[in-house]
């Protein structure tokens, strides 16, 4: 199944682009997601936005799918579920 | 005393008289300084049934111990005074240079009181004062003012801070502007200025503080300022400036839209983004004092019926006067802020306003007949520019409008209050706590109403450890009321002591408090530790509360606007609503108030503070 990154600000500069497409076997949950994008990119985030150790986005970095935040690791994915990342700042 | 000049200048408009006076040492190791230390002195001076309008009140500059140094953003200046706007105590913030000039003509404050018997400005340059007749001032903007004030004193290196048309008319959230679009916006301080026949503060200085360890604290300023030029984490921020909000901050649902009503969405949001305003209408610029973020924008259009050449929109004015009242035309809502700092006027308080009007407006309680025949419809950006415009000069509808939601609600009834989205007051800035919900307690506890300046707890929710030199440690899931007392708590502390250190929030985003007591310690030759910065936070806060609970703040003040309690059908913060009740009761055990809102007697000895305990409980 494919699940469809759109990235956002800064952390789209370091996954080369605003859209990313992440390739996962079925029934894949988000510790899945997580671990692919460590395989990918998990280089170019750290240190700055991801951990190694705990292959987990750092800082305020978060995943929004579908209204929701994706906290939990265990939470299943859906075929061309679409899962946002980004780095809210509050200002102004 | 180091970091400091050691001198208050206090100027009497009514009897047009000058002194200088010592500031207090033990003051100013108690508060630091900026707004700390002019809390301690509106409550020591400022009764609390002044009128903020009349002659008694009193209107307090202030910087602190890093003002005017080489550390970035360390040109701000606070000012405290009691707000026409909410009837508390209030203290806002500004950026530019003003600060740090002021600083430079050797004092280290500066409070206003009486009432001029007709307009003047004031010339401050190395400790001489001259109070100058502004009737051929007044009526100008804050804009069109600099440059003839500059050239009238005879300084091109002075920095002016002026009222506009607003302020002069006592539009009640009108403001000062410093150094073309700088503003310590929020509560009304421009009405203030106004009522004291005061148009202007012209400063020109050349004395340098003098620091205790001049080198350690050169080496800390400059990594500091080095950090925020290269920290990955700032790359949107210096990049798109603070509209980047609006490019990524719907889709967690934390921008209002149509007053309050909407949650965010995609199309709205990135209209009026930073990366539309930077492939469009963006030009270089010249930032704050020092600063290596420099998020501030200058816009400029030269075509079509918006033409302006000014500081451009940030976030929350972009969300006040653009998705709050519907309307997504980037170079309309720009205009409109310009016109909001030309006439001198919280954008934030404006455009809620104007949001709120057109809602009124929808349900029949403000119609043409009071509008003269203004279509105050949802999206009309035309209708939106008239009415900044009625405000600032008190005409039409302005009239009713510059007085600000509250009040406006109390006129018109019929359940209107429901929607009007202010605390104490104070008009909500544009960050919804249905998105993250220390909002809450945050807004309802804030010291001067609805802010989110005085304690940005909705940064700290969703990240690891937040603070945890102050035990600020875990992770505080945004949907979720679990500690969320504690987070505002500590947040409104650390906003406490950035204001009386007197710097930008921004530029101490990567800042333990460790390294806010290093900065202070090098500047002062003191030796403050994280846990003293927490507990001058703590009696920061105690203070101001007693202050405004001898204004009449009690516990059912401290509420949300029904509207931003209701869940919103779509977007990033659907569904969601935080526990309010929940919050303030961990709130209240977190700060020791007592049932009715007022801080506990033992708590406010514990903080220092035995004569303001003596105050509340005689
Ligand atoms: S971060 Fe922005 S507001 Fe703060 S001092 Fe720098 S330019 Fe000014």
């Amino acid at each position: 199944m494919i699940v469809r990154l759109r990235v956002f600000g800064v952390i789209s500069t370091r996954l080369g682009g605003a859209k990313a497409d992440v390739e996962l076997p079925e029934g894949a949950v988000l510790r899945d997601l997580l671990d692919a994008i460590d395989a990918r990119w998990g280089a170019t985030l750290a240190p700055d936005f991801w951990e190694p150790g705990t292959k987990r986005f750092k800082g305020s970095v978060l995943l929004v799918s579908e209204g929701m935040d994706l906290m939990d690791e265990s939470s299943p994915l859906a075929d061309e579920q679409q899962v946002m990342v980004l780095m809210p700042v509050s200002g102004g | 005393m180091k970091g400091y000049m050691g001198k208050l200048l206090r100027v009497d408009l009514t009897a047009r008289q000058s002194r200088e006076e010592p500031l207090d040492a033990e003051a100013v190791r108690d508060y630091i300084g900026g707004s700390g230390l002019g809390v301690r002195l509106a409550y020591d001076e400022v009764l609390p049934d002044t009128d903020p309008l009349g002659a008694g009140a009193k209107l307090i500059f202030m910087t602190g111990p890093v003002t005017g140094t080489v550390l970035g953003t360390a040109g701000r200046f606070q000012v405290i005074y009691k707000s026409p706007l909410t009837g508390m105590l209030c203290d806002s913030s500004s950026g530019g240079h003003w600060g740090g000039e002021f600083k430079q003509t050797g004092y280290d404050g500066l409070i206003l009181e009486g009432v001029a018997s007709e307009p003047v400005y004031l010339f401050i340059h190395d400790e001489e004062v001259e109070i100058r007749p502004a009737g051929h001032l007044w009526g100008m903007d804050t804009f069109g003012i600099q440059p003839l004030l500059l050239e009238e004193v005879g300084e091109p290196k002075g920095h002016v801070l002026a009222v506009g048309p607003a302020g002069e008319r006592g539009v009640l959230y009108s403001c000062m502007v410093n150094d073309a679009g700088r503003a310590p916006g929020r509560g009304g301080n421009g009405a203030v200025m106004g009522s004291k026949n005061v148009k202007a503060i012209v400063v020109r200085g050349t004395r340098s503080v003098e620091l205790a360890d001049e080198g350690g604290f050169r080496q800390e300023a400059l990594r500091i300022n080095k950090l925020n030029a290269t920290d990955p984490r700032f790359k949107d921020l210096r990049e798109l400036g603070t509209p980047e909000v609006m490019d990524n901050s719907w889709a967690v649902g934390d921008i209002p839209v149509k007053n309050w009503s909407r949650g965010s969405y995609e199309e709205m949001s990135v209209s009026l983004g930073g990366k539309k305003m930077r492939d469009t209408i963006l030009v270089p610029h010249v930032a704050c004092h020092y600063c290596t973020i420099g998020c501030s924008r200058w816009v400029k259009i030269d075509k079509g019926p918006y033409r302006m050449d000014g500081p451009g929109p940030e976030y929350e004015t972009l969300g006040a006067l653009g998705s709050m009242c519907m309307i997504d035309d980037l170079e309309a809502v720009s205009y409109a802020a310009h016109l909001c700092n030309v006439y001198g006027m919280d954008t934030i308080s404006c455009g809620a306003t104007i949001a709120f009007a057109m809602e009124c407006y929808e349900k029949g309680l403000i119609t043409t007949e009071d509008t003269g025949g203004i279509e105050l419809t949802w999206g009309n950006k035309e209708a939106m520019l008239t009415v900044v415009e009625q405000i600032a000069f008190g005409q039409g509808i302005g009239k009713l409008l510059g007085q600000g939601t509250r009040k406006v609600a109390e006129q018109l009834g019929h359940g209107s209050m429901d929607y009007a989205v202010q605390v104490k007051g104070l008009e909500l800035p544009m960050h919804d706590p249905r998105a993250y919900f220390s909002w809450a307690s945050n807004y309802a506890t804030g010291p001067r109403g609805g802010c989110h300046l005085h304690g940005m707890s909705g940064f700290l929710e969703n990240r690891q450890d937040p603070i945890p030199e102050w035990g600020l440690t875990g992770y505080f899931p945004r949907h979720g009321d679990e500690d969320k007392a504690r987070v505002t708590q500590l947040a409104q502390n650390w906003s406490a002591i950035l204001s009386s250190m007197v710097l930008c929030y921004f530029a101490t985003f990567t800042l333990q408090p460790s390294d806010l007591a290093s900065l202070v310690n090098k500047a002062t030759g003191w030796d403050l530790t994280s846990e003293d910065l927490s507990l001058i936070g703590d009696r920061i806060h105690a203070l101001y509360r007693a202050y405004n609970y001898r204004c009449g703040i009690r516990r059912e003040d401290d509420r949300l606007p029904v509207r931003s309690l209701v869940p919103l059908a779509e977007g990033g913060a659907a569904g969601k609503v935080p526990d309010l009740e929940r919050q303030l009761r961990e709130y209240y055990e977190l700060r020791r108030w007592e049932a009715d809102g007022k801080p506990s007697h033992a708590s406010l000895v514990e903080l220092g503070l035995a004569d303001v305990a003596a105050d509340l409980y005689p």
